[in-house]
């Protein structure tokens, strides 16, 4: 047992708003500079739809993520022979149309404009080239239902369903759409750190978030290609790429991530897992369908005393082995299977897990009361989204994951509803526990980190522990003694 | 702009002198043919004599009475100008001496002063001198050692005085030295002997007369020995016929090879764009449904 430790988190979808207030705040910290206008680390795509930047879970078109040929596992972009052929263009590469070319409007033309028989307007500008444009995209341009038809239609997820379910899926009675807000997922495999030629990528050891040497980094723009979930971006203006940080500096400071932070709908939970890196590969070489399950076994209980003294012996901090305990992520992920990875079948291993939305179920009203189906426990029809396009979400097409997940949320609502309002006997919210293979006290635990849990609950940061860390790499008295730390070199280009 | 006024201040002074010429002027004539020879040595002599031949220029004993004074002022001063003007004289002489005249930076006053000591050149204590350096030069001097002369040229062995290599400017095609064809900053040498010959050759290593040559080894001069033994190298070698068509042929095709297969690698299977055609297309079927 290779015991390590990553900070992973969950976004309970079923409570986002798709106010994008999360982007704002990463933006404003991070990404509100020339070179990096088009990127949004953090992102809030509506769904179903394409999503940012287009199409980016078609991998037959991006060639991100991992394969398997055979026994082994390989970059779906290509080994290092072809790379090396790629290496001065890869055409896989997403184009700036595909993110979306980014604008702002001309507002000075407002006050300055001179006399005249009109009223001025504020024409759009690209904030690449500053002249005038005309806006065709934008970060999440299908933004509820806004572009349906195109949009919605093209969901590479869509492709999954019948004919049927489609046009189901588009009558207007049955419209739906949630919000997938989406950051880096730090995956444990991945295809970013694989796909660099200039081992400029790392992940940290002690937590597992995936850096981006802008030192080494040399451009080669791999990692974009390699991203499944292209959320790898390249700056133009330093020639470098650059990705999530997952806020490092904020949480060695013991705050939590901007985007966490700032969440409005309180969806975003953050905390330490202890993984078994022995078994990533064998892990990451799964069938489709086990992937969830697979993964979710790699995760350990950090309850564990043999997992605790392997974390130990490993070198895993104290703190950080308590804080791995306390982690709402655990509890979401492995105790409770609610949360599922982001498109499992990509083989990163993403640290990043959703709860899937149940969005309100199709209910029949019946003499001036809300009835649920009967059946809705066994066969789930009546689910707003076909368990389908779900399970190609979150599971790797595998609708039972999915189900699981959905029979205990519903089971949760069924016993708080029994609790609060009439209509629902406590005996039928009982059963549904049952059914869903949950006790009420656990039921009870998921409604209260689900619903009442405040931020320090929400996000549990274990103490960095950045002196040990740096101790492992630099000498702490190599300054002693000297005036000032001296300064850090700007990265420029340098061809 | 200046140069005009430099002219016309020379074609006054030119005929200032020759209204003078008996009158005592200020420096004497004997004294300014005296500082005029020494410009010649420095500057001319790698190409010119007086009184001599060779194929670098023409000779210039009598030159004055020849040409008109003005021109001299100009070929020396001027001399692209007056190429590019394509006076006709220069285009007659051309065809005997097809090195073009270089602007050896030579001021007003010093021009003067040349052109003073090419008019009386035959003042004894020129003549001496003259001889007793032609003397010096070409009798007392020891052949040099022409492979040293190749190491020096292509810079495995150091100049004594630390000047560069005569390889990193200059080719020679016939030894296959340096691409010759290819990236030379200077001219190619294989057949420098034949229009130099050992005498031109030596004068011109000793005085460097070529603006492009002279910051580079004003301060790193050629000691006597390496200047002999570079003129062995190039007298050695003098007329082979280029060695580097072949591998000139062997670079282009490379380049051309090179070239093909990065526009194929850029152009291969390249992704054009995913949102712009996913609109385009969906656009289209939704036409084609609603009629
Ligand atoms: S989500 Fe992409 S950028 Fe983030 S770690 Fe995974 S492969 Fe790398
Ligand atoms: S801030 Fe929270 S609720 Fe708002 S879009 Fe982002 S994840 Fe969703």
């Amino acid at each position: 047992m290779n015991v390590r430790s990553q900070i992973s988190s969950v976004f309970h979808l079923d409570k986002c708003i798709g106010c994008h207030t999360c982007s704002i705040a990463c933006k404003n910290l991070w990404t509100d500079r020339r070179g990096a206008e088009y990127m949004w680390w953090n992102n809030v795509e509506t769904k179903p739809g394409t999503g940012y930047p287009t199409l980016w879970e078609d991998q037959e078109k991006y060639k991100g993520g991992w394969e398997v040929t055979g026994h082994d596992l390989h970059l779906k972009m290509g080994g290092r022979g072809s790379l090396l052929g790629k290496i001065f263009h890869n055409p896989h590469l997403p184009t700036v149309d595909d993110y979306y070319e980014p604008y702002t409007y001309r507002y000075g033309d407002l006050f300055n404009a001179p006399k005249g028989d009109d009223q001025p307007t504020a024409r759009p500008v690209s904030m690449i080239s500053g002249e005038p444009m005309k806006i065709e995209a934008g970060p999440n341009w299908d933004d509820d239902l806004g572009g349906s038809p195109i949009y919605a239609a093209n969901d590479p997820s869509m492709k999954k369903l019948s004919e049927q379910e489609q046009a189901q899926l588009f009558a207007l009675e049955r419209m739906v759409f949630f919000y997938v807000p989406r950051i880096c997922n730090h995956c444990v495999n991945a295809g970013c750190v694989a796909a660099c030629p200039s081992g400029a990528i790392y992940k940290r050891g002690e937590d597992g978030i995936v850096l981006v040497s802008q030192e080494k980094c040399r451009g080669w723009r791999m990692c974009v290609a390699g991203c499944p979930y292209k959320k790898t971006y390249y700056t133009w203006s330093t020639g470098k790429s650059e990705k999530c940080i997952l806020c490092y500096p904020r949480q060695e400071s013991g705050q939590a991530p901007a985007c966490f932070h700032s969440c409005v709908g309180r969806i975003r939970y953050l905390g330490v897992l202890l993984y078994d890196a022995d078994r990533i590969e064998e892990t990451a070489k799964r069938t489709d369908p086990e992937l969830v399950a697979a993964q979710r076994e790699m995760i350990l209980d950090p309850h564990d005393p043999e997992v605790i003294a392997a974390a130990r012996k490993n070198g895993v901090h104290e703190q950080i082995i308590k804080a791995a305990q306390k982690s709402p992520v655990y509890r979401f992920v492995k105790e409770w299977e609610l949360a599922l990875p982001l498109h499992p079948e990509f083989r990163t291993l993403p640290m990043l897990f959703y709860v899937p939305p149940l969005l309100p179920v199709i209910a029949t009203v019946e003499e001036g009361r809300t009835k649920l189906g009967d059946d809705f426990f066994s066969s789930l029809e009546q689910a707003r989204l076909p368990l389908r396009y779900l399970a190609s979400l979150f599971a790797g097409g595998n609708e039972e994951e999915v189900a699981k997940a959905y029979r205990k949320q519903m089971a949760v609502r069924l016993l708080r509803r029994s609790e609060t309002v009439e209509g629902i006997s406590r005996e039928v919210a009982e059963k549904a526990c049952a059914a869903a293979g949950i006790g009420t006290d656990e039921a009870d635990s998921i409604y209260r980190l689900t619903s009442l849990a405040g931020l320090k609950e929400r996000v549990v940061i274990p103490s960095m522990l950045r002196e040990q860390a740096l101790e492992s790499i630099e000498d702490p008295h190599e300054h002693r003694r000297e005036a000032g730390f001296g300064t850090r070199r700007k990265a420029k280009r340098r061809w | 702009m200046r140069k005009k006024e430099w002219i016309r201040l020379a074609f006054g002074l030119g005929l200032l002198l020759g209204a003078a010429a008996s009158a005592a002027a200020a420096e004497s004539t004997a004294e300014k043919a005296e500082r005029g020879e020494a410009v010649f040595q420095q500057n001319c002599s790698g190409c010119h004599t007086i009184g001599g031949d060779r194929p670098t220029g023409p000779d210039l004993a009598g030159v004055t009475e020849r040409r008109d004074r003005q021109w001299l002022l100009r070929i020396i001063l001027e001399p692209d100008r007056l190429i590019a003007e394509g006076d006709p004289t220069i285009r007659k002489l051309m065809e005997k001496y097809p090195m073009a005249m270089p602007d050896v930076g030579l001021t007003e006053e010093e021009a003067e002063a040349v052109l003073t000591f090419l008019q009386h050149p035959l003042e004894e204590q020129h003549q001496a001198g003259e001889t007793a350096a032609a003397k010096g030069k070409t009798t007392e001097e020891p052949a040099g050692d022409p492979q040293h002369g190749r190491d020096l040229y292509v810079g495995t062995a150091a100049f004594e005085n630390g000047g560069a290599p005569c390889l990193a400017c200059h080719g020679i095609a016939g030894e296959g030295l340096g691409r010759a064809a290819g990236a030379s900053f200077g001219a190619d040498l294989t057949n420098a002997y034949q229009s130099y010959e050992r005498e031109g050759l030596l004068e011109v290593l000793d005085s460097i007369p070529f603006p492009s040559m002279a910051p580079i080894y004003s301060e790193h001069p050629l000691t006597d020995e390496e200047q002999r033994d570079i003129t062995a190298f190039l007298g050695a070698i003098s007329g082979t016929p280029p060695k580097i068509a072949g591998v000139f042929a062997l670079d282009a095709g490379i380049a051309a090879a090179a070239l093909f297969g990065l526009a194929l690698l850029f152009g291969w299977r390249r992704l054009k764009g995913v949102r712009r055609p996913l609109v385009a297309k969906t656009l289209r079927q939704s036409r084609r449904e609603a009629k």
